[in-house]
């Protein structure tokens, strides 16, 4: 085999490859497309289903299939899916406002107050560099956490891994997955929590607390934090 | 013997294929043929969100069926029919 059918293979595998991958922030970015086009169509007047029938229904469909797509974890169909499913819901709402007679409509009731998530970022968590082994430095301030999930049974958490931005992208996001997986694990194993009651989510280097060009900052960047998700 | 063997070979591959969500183009076919009974019936001016919701959601499962995703592809086609079944029944 010569030399560029060799490479041609290569590109091809690596292609076929990246493919199937999509990163956190595309997928966080897809879901927000949705929830927003869902927000949309949600708003529609009460009788566009009536008076712009066709658009609504193709919206819905279409709306339903990105939702299975995104279940499922098919990111790269929704992908393709959620920008068509936000045109389908601005025709219907065009739609809507060119056919749909004006109702009287009741002022909508105030919006809840906000929920709030407590996030706090434990610290004492520490890592061997470029590693997700917890040190035993670090098992008191996992341990004092363990304690509040066992005694609160109701309470449950999303962990999340952040990292400074010393290396690749791609391997900071690994990282900080595993580092966020290592907490869950310590807190199921040594305290027999449900894992059902703790979530585990990887944000590599992409959300960071402090300057990364700094030794402070980059140590403020490698965190785990705590967010209760259900009080 | 030989008769409980083949009863018992007969319920496994029964009960094999209930778990399987088998959707094929004949279901797909039967559900257009709905639509189309609708559309004769003046589904479109008489029920017509319940038509094209018909319609849309068919469209959504022939598309899942051709990538091979037989579960989605038979959720829509459901949803497709008794939507159509809905458009018909309005419009008689």
């Amino acid at each position: 085999m010569n030399l560029q059918k060799k490479c041609f293979l290569v590109c091809l595998g690596l292609l076929v490859l990246s493919a199937g991958c999509m990163s956190t922030a595309t997928r966080e970015a897809l879901q927000s497309d949705y929830d927003n086009a869902m927000r949309l169509f949600s708003n529609l007047p009460a009788n566009a289903k009536e008076c712009a029938p066709q658009e609504y229904a193709k919206a819905e469909a279409k709306l339903a299939h990105v939702q299975e797509e995104m279940g499922e974890g098919h990111w790269t169909y929704a992908g393709k899916y959620v920008p068509e499913a936000d045109q389908l819901v601005r025709e219907t709402q065009a739609a809507a406002k060119r056919n749909c007679p004006k109702v009287a409509k009741a002022a909508p009731p105030p919006p809840p107050p906000p929920v709030e998530r407590p996030t706090f970022v434990l610290d004492g968590i520490y890592f061997d560099l470029d590693k997700a082994t917890i040190r035993p430095s670090s098992e008191r301030t996992l341990d004092e956490a363990g304690s509040v999930l066992k005694r609160f049974t109701s309470v449950e958490v999303r962990i999340d891994g952040h990292t400074d931005s010393t290396g690749s992208e791609q391997h900071n996001q690994g990282l900080s997955e595993r580092r966020a997986k290592a907490v869950k694990d310590y807190l199921v194993r040594k305290f027999g929590i449900s894992s059902d009651r703790i979530k585990t989510m990887g944000y590599g280097e992409t959300r960071p607390l402090g300057d990364n060009k700094t030794k402070k900052g980059r140590q403020q960047n490698r965190r785990i934090e705590f967010i209760i998700t259900k009080q | 013997m030989k008769g409980w063997t083949g009863m018992l070979f007969a319920v496994a591959v029964a009960a094999l294929v209930a778990g399987c969500a088998v959707y094929t183009p004949r279901d797909i076919s039967a559900v257009e043929d709905l639509i189309r009974q609708a559309e004769a019936a003046g589904a479109k001016q008489k029920a017509p969100y319940e038509y094209y919701s018909a319609v849309e959601h068919l469209n959504v499962s022939k598309e899942e069926l051709s990538e091979a995703d037989d579960e989605n592809a038979k959720v829509f086609g459901e949803k497709a029919k008794a939507m159509a079944e809905k458009a018909l029944q309005k419009s008689r």
